[in-house]
This record gives structure tokens, sequence and C-alpha cells, in this order.
């Protein structure tokens, strides 16, 4: 009992209203998406953030460094689901990206940014190298970091492909390599930004990297979500249009705009105050996540929380970027704001593993 | 906890205080990056968001308010068509369609598979599994019954809603008069569209707040309530001159011997004389505006009687010898040479094949027997100045201004442009071209005694609740030609009926019939030429005679069982004048003859029937091309001198002799073909001679 209470004196207490003051702020928000559509989205959301919570809770409870024995099942479990949902996903928009379970749609792309952080930070933790990872020590790592990707591309899901890049490359920067290795890593990120462009993405994602430029040249494809976000987000003005006042988001002229555009409404009804709110509960997450890291107990938990923190900022700049136009339009959601189970699952699962390594910090 | 400081980041890569120090010295500089690069992310995220909501905020709150504002045009219901007694010939009424917002529809297949079960559906559409878009059409115009039962289902994602849906209760009744209204509500056809602007409801601009989305229809389902009909709005109704129950008695009929005498085709038209009412307009095919679209001959269409002009034949010739009797003064009873049944005009030998007894006729058995020797020297007689001014005054060239567009005006040349010839065969009806819509209204005014009226379709139009806003009644043209010259000639027409006429299957009981036969060759519409075959067989005339109510005109095209105008025409004629006046309740004259009694095969002659080659090379019906004009050789080869000349003459060819005797060679060879200015050479037996 003194153990908990002793635990608990040490909660990461920022972390958790930032939390607290998110998860609130999405239903909140939902709400008014719901109110306009006329939906019950937003209390579906409440009781996925319930469910996310209780997850969290055991996640955090169970001691991190027991759970890394099961990082390998887990990602081989992420991998097998990768490979089923190309199998036998559902299609929609001409990708498959979802299981459907009945009861439940199920992304298993989410779920695979949780198994690359763990594997890899397991992966750091088992072989250590004190004088910098080699550069036949990347073969592995490539290879860990590329199954899923590949998989993830084939579904095609660019938006999370890029993910789970970006989140094992911020990994990768707090871990020491020698000098051919960064190199070649430096060069292989450098070179491959063509070849992507030229084989890897498809006309639509690049109509949209494009659209960028001149979002005039396609009004009504690409350049349709990009310039209703525009609209949205411009006509909120600084102080917001007031919680369900925001006609261009519920007028229907913004599609998804429960899911990957949800900050457009936010943006449109809470105005520049609401919208910098927010980004400054994302970055309260993201710095308490890396100074989880900072005081881990291990080199697993330091890296867990580092991808922890690199998924949660990785997912902020590109939605938020996307809805403000300095980005492309990708499929990818705005943590616990967005509405969607798998997604808010996972990032509850993520906070329940900061949590975790927060409690189990280094006693100063 | 603290806030965090930069040295708790520099730990990340350092050696703890309290715990394993990995030897981790560069990384503490990248901590210092990662800060660094958080910084920048989250500023330029700042920045543009104050871009946007700041500096831009008026541009974007402008934009924003003017893609939410919308006009939504609300527009009245389409007036209605009635028949001269009010039956209802066109009428608007208000449809469910259905229609699916596919972003709605959580399980697409299911959904369309209780539809189906609704409504008779295809395959589901790939839009509407897609699971976005706000709009699309399922099923138009469904049934009140189906309507319901999309009701009753109570999908989300689906919605009914009430589009406007022109009925032609009478179905195929006087479809290609009427004319249709596509689906998206404008006139296409006929009094449709050439009425558009009369029937269809006034439109009405609203400004409305856009609640939803991308297409212009989304927006009208968002807010149904606007497209319902608003009375004020509503369009004005046109009451017609059709008679339905004659139109019906003439469609039946023409359509019923279109097919005994397997013709390509046939026209019929009826209008009551007295007042220029059009009652009745038939052709072929059958066309029903409830099934525009399903229509496969898009001739059903348009309106020929308006449209197209043809060569009358032999039904111009009461035209031409009323004319002549009003002008020239000429007696029914002058008597006039018949040349055997052959005249030459210029170089054209024109042959009549009745033969008249003691080589003579007199002006009423040229109708009768309709005598091309005849009726040339009528026209010789009236002249080509004033028989072109009766042409024009009996309307001929001009249009009628029934109202339908487009309305040829026939051709009908001036007449410095006339030769002699050319006045010869104006007289039995070549050479000029004239509509369906023309010559009916002409024979009214035969019929009128000489005055002509304009052609009425349209008697009124009503406001919306029914009251007349404008009439128009039947208006005079202008008197044409003296009651008693009209008289005469209808003297001629009656006999064309009786025994001896061509004519005889016009008769019905109970009242005296006057008409006129016609037929005519075909023009071949790919060679230019008339076809010899294939013939137009008319008949033209009215009811009573001595007191017309109807007149009807009757062209059956190409029939293959029998081509006079008196075989294919005039039964035609006969069912429609008899059934029409009984529905107008005419009471039948007890001098009227007795129905049709031994009509004679022999009476029919082939007067009209000119061999193809006859016809002046010069004249070129609708003005088309050239390969009329050229003339094909025959084989003159074996034929005395005298012979070859006479055979060469009758197909307007000169030739050019060398030798005497019999005909041993020609260029060119027979079956050849010469233009007009060409010369036929021939070689004789005998050498010497001169050219002829």
């Amino acid at each position: 009992m003194s153990k908990l209470l002793a635990i608990l004196a040490r909660a990461p207490w920022v972390l958790l209203i930032a939390l607290l003051g998110l998860c609130a702020l999405s239903v909140y928000n939902l709400h008014s998406t719901s109110m306009a559509a006329g939906n019950t989205i937003y209390l579906r959301h409440l009781y996925w953030m319930l469910i996310g919570g209780g997850v969290m809770i055991v996640v955090a409870l169970i001691d991190y460094r027991s759970l890394q024995r099961f990082v390998p099942l887990f990602y081989l479990g992420v991998l097998t689901l990768l490979l089923l949902v190309l199998l036998v996903g559902k299609e929609v928009n001409g990708s498959k990206r979802w299981i459907d379970l009945g009861f439940v749609g199920f992304q298993p792309s989410e779920l695979a940014k949780l198994a690359i952080i763990l594997s890899l930070a397991s992966w750091f933790q088992r072989v250590p190298r004190p004088g910098g990872y080699a550069l036949k020590d990347l073969l592995p790592v490539a290879a860990l970091i590329g199954l899923p990707m590949l998989l993830i591309l084939l579904e095609p899901d660019l938006g999370h492909t890029l993910m789970l890049l970006f989140i094992s490359g911020s990994m990768l920067v707090f871990e020491r390599f020698e000098r051919r290795a960064m190199v070649t890593l430096l060069i292989f990120g450098l070179a491959s930004a063509p070849f992507v462009w030229e084989f890897v993405l498809r006309d639509y994602q690049k109509s949209r990297i494009l659209t960028l430029v001149d979002s005039k040249a396609d009004t009504h494809g690409a350049g349709w979500h990009a310039r209703q976000a525009r609209v949205a987000v411009g006509s909120g003005g600084f102080f917001g249009k007031g919680h369900g006042h925001g006609t261009q988001v519920a007028g229907g002229f913004l599609p998804e705009n429960h899911t990957d555009f949800v900050f457009a409404n936010l943006a449109e009804e809470q105005g520049f105050l609401g919208g910098f709110f927010v980004l400054a509960l994302y970055l309260a997450l993201i710095i308490s996540a890396l100074r989880s890291a900072s005081m881990a107990r291990d080199r697993f938990g330091r890296h867990v929380a580092v991808g922890v923190g690199a998924l949660i900022f990785w997912h902020v700049l590109m939605n938020m970027g996307m809805v403000l136009n300095i980005l492309p339009v990708t499929g990818v959601t705005l943590p616990l704001l967005s509405y969607g189970g798998t997604s808010v699952v996972t990032v509850m699962s993520a906070m329940g593993l900061l949590l975790n390594i927060h409690l189990r910090r280094t006693v100063f | 906890m603290s806030p965090l400081r930069l040295a708790d980041l520099r730990r990340l890569g350092l050696r703890r205080r309290h715990g394993p120090r990995p030897a981790n010295g560069p990384l503490r500089a990248r901590a210092r990056w990662v800060i660094v690069a958080l910084v920048v992310f989250a500023a330029a995220l700042v920045a543009r968001a104050l871009y946007l909501q700041v500096a831009q905020h008026d541009r974007y709150a402008t934009q924003g308010e003017a893609q939410k504002r919308t006009t939504l045009t609300l527009e009245g219901r389409r007036g209605n068509i009635y028949d001269r007694d009010g039956a209802l010939l066109a009428s608007t009424a208000y449809a469910q369609s259905v229609v699916a917002q596919p972003g709605k529809i959580k399980r697409p297949a299911e959904v369309w598979a209780k539809l189906a079960g609704a409504l008779p559906l295809g395959p589901m559409p790939a839009r509407f599994a897609s699971g976005r878009g706000d709009f699309l059409w399922v099923q138009r115009h469904i049934s009140p019954q189906a309507a319901a039962a999309v009701e009753a289902l109570g999908l989300e994602g689906i919605e009914l809603y009430p589009e406007p849906h022109r009925h032609y209760p009478k179905g195929d009744l006087a479809g290609a008069l009427l004319g249709f209204v596509d689906i998206d509500g404008n006139g296409r056809e006929g009094l449709e569209k050439n009425f558009d602007g009369v029937l269809r409801g006034q439109s009405f601009d609203m400004e409305a707040v856009r609640t939803s989305g991308r297409t212009a229809a989304s927006r009208r389902v968002a807010t149904p309530a606007g497209i319902i009909p608003i009375e004020q709005l509503a369009g004005r109704h046109l009451r017609t001159t059709l008679h339905s129950g004659i139109q019906h008695v003439t469609q039946q009929a023409l359509y019923a011997q279109v097919k005994a005498m397997r013709a390509a085709d046939g026209i019929a038209i009826v209008m009551d004389p007295r007042t220029g009412d059009v009652l009745a307009m038939a052709q072929t095919p059958s066309f029903d505006p409830n099934q525009y679209r399903s229509s496969a001959d898009k001739r059903g269409w348009r309106n020929r009687l308006v449209e197209h002009a043809s060569e009358p034949g032999s039904t111009i010739k009461p035209i031409l010898i009323s004319s002549a009797m009003d002008a020239k003064g000429v007696r029914p009873d002058r008597i006039w040479p018949a040349f055997h049944g052959r005249i030459r005009v210029g170089r054209h030998l024109i042959r009549d094949t009745h033969r008249m007894e003691n080589n003579r006729m007199t002006t009423l058995e040229i109708i009768q027997h309709s005598s091309n020797v005849g009726a040339i020297q009528v026209a010789q007689l009236l002249g080509r100045e004033t028989y072109h001014s009766y042409l024009r005054a009996f309307g001929f060239g001009e249009t009628t201004g029934l109202g339908i567009n487009p309305e040829s005006r026939g051709i009908l040349d001036p007449p410095n442009t006339w030769r002699q010839a050319r006045l010869a065969t104006a007289s039995y009806g070549y050479g000029i071209s004239v509509t369906a819509i023309q010559m009916v209204r002409a024979y009214s005014a035969l019929a009128n005694r000489g005055i002509l009226m304009r052609p009425r379709l349209v008697s009124a139009i009503l406001g919306p609740d029914g009251t007349p806003l404008e009439d128009f009644p039947p208006r005079q043209a202008r008197r044409v030609l003296s009651a008693q010259a009209a008289e005469d000639a209808i003297r001629g027409m009656i006999m064309v009926t009786q025994k001896g006429g061509t004519g005889q299957k016009a008769r019905i009981p109970g009242h005296q019939v006057a008409g006129k036969t016609g037929t005519s060759n075909l023009r071949n519409e790919h060679t230019g030429r008339y076809d010899k075959d294939r013939y137009r067989a008319s008949f033209i005339g009215f009811a009573p005679a001595e007191d017309p109510r109807l007149v009807i005109y009757v062209a059956v095209d190409d029939p293959r069982e029998a081509h006079y105008g008196g075989a294919v025409a005039a039964p035609v004629f006969a069912q429609i004048a008899a059934q029409g006046l009984s529905m107008l309740g005419v009471p039948s004259t007890s001098d009227g003859l007795a129905a049709a009694e031994d009509v004679g095969e022999a009476e029919e002659q082939a007067a009209e029937a000119i061999d193809p080659q006859l016809r002046p090379w010069w004249w070129v019906p609708g003005h088309l091309d050239g390969a009329s004009k050229r003339v094909v050789v025959p084989d003159l080869r074996g034929a005395t001198l005298t012979e070859a000349i006479a055979k060469a003459a009758e197909r307007g060819i000169r030739v050019q002799i060398e030798g005497s005797g019999q005909v041993r060679g020609q260029t060119p060879q027979a079956g050849g073909v010469l233009a007009p200015d060409e010369i036929l050479k021939l070689k004789l037996a005998q050498p010497g001679g001169a050219t002829l």
C-alpha cells in the first residue's frame, strides 16, 4: 500500500493533466461535429476513451521490464495482422486498411507503430554497442522497420508508412552510430526521396503534395480538402466562432471532419486561442515523454519513451500541418482528438507505457 | 514535476547521475538539436495558424460566407395541354425519385438489396457503395406505390425527392404534335417546345444557406420544400384545336393502312375548313411521349407534316383549275383537246394513260381523270405569272404560322425562273414542293368557297386556374378566288369520287365527297433521282362536299401492295371522314351516294405515274445535287431514224446523226449517262446525211 502511494506520489502530473485535458477537449469538440451531422459519435468516442483509459492503467501497472519479454511475440502478431489486412481487409476508397471484426473495424497499422517502438527499443537494449552501432548492425534494424512499413505501403497507406519512418528515425537520433553508419543513413535518407517519388507514390499521393504548391489547381479533387480546411481555419479567426457555430465544417464542406480533419473544426470554433491551447497540451505531452526518457531506468525504457514522444510529435505535426495547408493531405490522425477506436486505444496504451516508465524511473 | 530544463534533455544521451553511465558524448549535442527542432516545428505551426486566422481571417471569412450562401431556384408547375373539348393531353404531376447519400450508408449491399425489393433495380453502382458523396439518383419518377414502399423501409441515407413528371394520359395520341419534356423540365419537341414559354412555370430565385456539400442537386435535397410547386408560379395551360376522337380515328386508319400496304411511311392531317382548326395530325411511326427515351426511331419526334415539303403531284390540279376558272373565266364544260393522250412541251412528250372519249375532255374531266394533257393546256392558258400568284394566294411558298417550328415554306420558285416546261410540270404538281399543312389549308380555301383561313392549332391560353387569358379566334387570311370558281372546281372533285373518277374509294355513305388523288414518284435520298418503283400515294378532299366540315389529306409513302393514291390513300380518307363526321354529328344528306360499291381497278389510271425520265432534266426537287439532271441513254440500235429521234426526244436527249437508215452504233453506249448539254451520237447503216 505504501508502495502504491509512493508510486502515485511519483506520477507525472503534467502528463496526466495534459492527457485529461486533451480527452475532455476531444469529446467536447466531437460533440459539435456530432450535432451538425446528427449522430452520436462523441459518445462513442467517450466510450473508447474509457476503454483506452482502462488499457492505459493496465499497461502502466505491469512493470515494463517484464513486458519486454513479449515484444517479439507482439511484433510477429502485428506483422500477421498486417498480412491479414492485405488478404481479407475491407476495401475503402481503394485501399485496404481495415479488418472488419463485425462489431468494430480494426486498423492494424495503428498497432504497427507501437510494435516498431517496442521492438526497436528492445533491440537497442539487447544489443548494446557502447562504441556506437556499426554499419552491419543497421541491417537487422532496417529489417525490423522495413517489414511493417512495406506491408503498410502495400495497403496503400502513405501516411502510416511515413509515420513509421519518422518515428523510427527519431528513435535512431537518440542512439550512437559509427561514422560510416551515420553517413550511410544520411545518404540513404536523402537518396531515397526521388526514388520514393518516382516509384512508391501513387498519382493521387503526388497530386496531394502538388496541391500544396497550387491548391487552386484542383478545387474538387485533392485540393478540395485542403482548401476547405484552410477556409475553416481562417474563418475561425483569433477567438473562433464558438462551440457548435462552425458552419464550414458542420455544413459538410469539409469531409472527414470528425477524423483526419477534426482540428479544422476545433480551429474554426475555438479560433487561434483554442488551437494554440491544444498545441500546448501536445507539447506538454511530448516534453514529458522526453523527460521520462531522460529519467528512464534502462535503455529499453528510454527508447520506448522517446518513441512515444516521437509518435505524438509526428502525428501532431503531420495532422496540423495538413489542416493548416503546409503539409500534404495524408490520412494521419490527430492523437486522441480524431475519432477512431484503434487510434485512441493505441495512443492510450502508449501513454500507459510512458506512465509505466515514468513511475519506475531512477530514483534521485 | 518541475518544468523541463535543458539539462533534463541533455541527460537523455548522457550518463545518469545515479546509474550506469553509457559513454555518450555527441548525443548531448543531438539533444540540443532535438529541442531546437521541436521549437521550430511548433513555431511554424503557430505562425501558419496566426497567418490564416489573424492575417488572412477576413479573406477566409468572406470565402466561407460566400460558399455557404446559394440561390435556390423554385419553379412552378408546368401548364397542361388540352384538346378542343377540354380533355387532358399533357399534364405535370410530381413523381417521387429515390436519392441516395452514399456517405451516410453503412452497409450499401444490404441497403441496395432492400431497395431492390421495392424497386426494379439493376446491379449496384460503384458510387453507391463508395461511402462517399451526398447525392446519387437511385431511380427517378417511381410509382406512388413504390414510393410508399421505399418510405416504409426507412433506410438511412435514402431519401425521396419529388420531381415534376410530365404525363400524357392518352399515350401516343398526337405524340409528335405534342412533343415531350425532357427529364429536366425543358420542352423538347412539338407544342411542348414551341410553347415552352407559356407552359413552363415561372422560376423564382431564393437566397438560401447551403447546408451541405458539393453538388447543386444535393442542395435541393437539403430543402425539399423548396421545389414543392407554388401555385403562384404555375405555368399557363394551352387549349388546342385537336379533336381527340378524330385524332384517334386518323391514327388508327393511317397506321392500319401503312401496315396493310407494307408502306414505309404515312401522314394524315384533318382540318375544319370553316375555322382553319387542325383537328388531327398523324404520322408514322407512332410516338408515345411518355416513353420518348425508349423510342428508337427519332423520326417520330419531328412533325413531318409541318417540317417536310414534297411534290404534291396531281393533287395540285384542282388548285390550278379553280385558279383558271377564277382568272380566265374557264367554264367547267369547256372542251379541251386530248391529243390522243400525248402532248409535246418543248422537247418533252407528256402522256395520259386514260383514253378520253372522242379525243377530248371537259375542264371537270381533267380533274376527274387527272389528265396531264389537260392540265398543261389549262396552265398554258393561265400563264406562269398568274398561276404563280394563285399558288401564292393559296398559301404555298409561305409558312402557315401554325406555331410549330421549324416550319418549312416549301419550294415555290419565282415565275421569272419558270420556263415553258416548268409551267407544264407545275400543272401536274412537280417542280414545286409543299407541306401537308399548306396543302390542307389550300383545300380548305376551296372547301370554304374561296376563303383562305389561317390555320389554328392553339385556340386559347388559360391561366393556372383555368380562366382564359388569351383567345385566338379563327381568322380569315384572304379571299383567294370567287365562290363560283371554287364551286365549279368542287364539281370536278366530286366527279373524282364518282364512277369514272380516280378516287372512288374515298366515297362514304350518307355524304358526298370531293377530292383528288395523287400518285408521284419518290426521290431516292441517296441518288437524288426518282425511283421508278417507289411512289407517294395521296388523297386530299373534303366532306360533305356541299358544306364541308372536314378537309383530310392522306399520303402514304412507298406502299408495296398497291401504289395509286385512289387505292392506297382514298380508303384512309373514307374511314376518317365517315367516323369523323359521325363524331361531329353531321347529319347524312339524302343525295349522298351509297358506299363505294364497285370501284374497279380499271378506273385507276396512270396519269400521275409518269416515266421519271420524262420529267425535265433541269428540275431538281429540293435543289439538292446535279445527279438527276443526267439522263440514262436508251438502246437505240436497230431502230429506224425516226424511231430513234422520237425515243431520244422522250428523254430530252439531243442527237447527232451520221448517215441514214437503221441505227448501228451509238456513243455513249446504252445505259451510259449523258450530262444535260451532251449530245448522243448515232451511227446509221448507210453513210451520208447530215447532223440533225
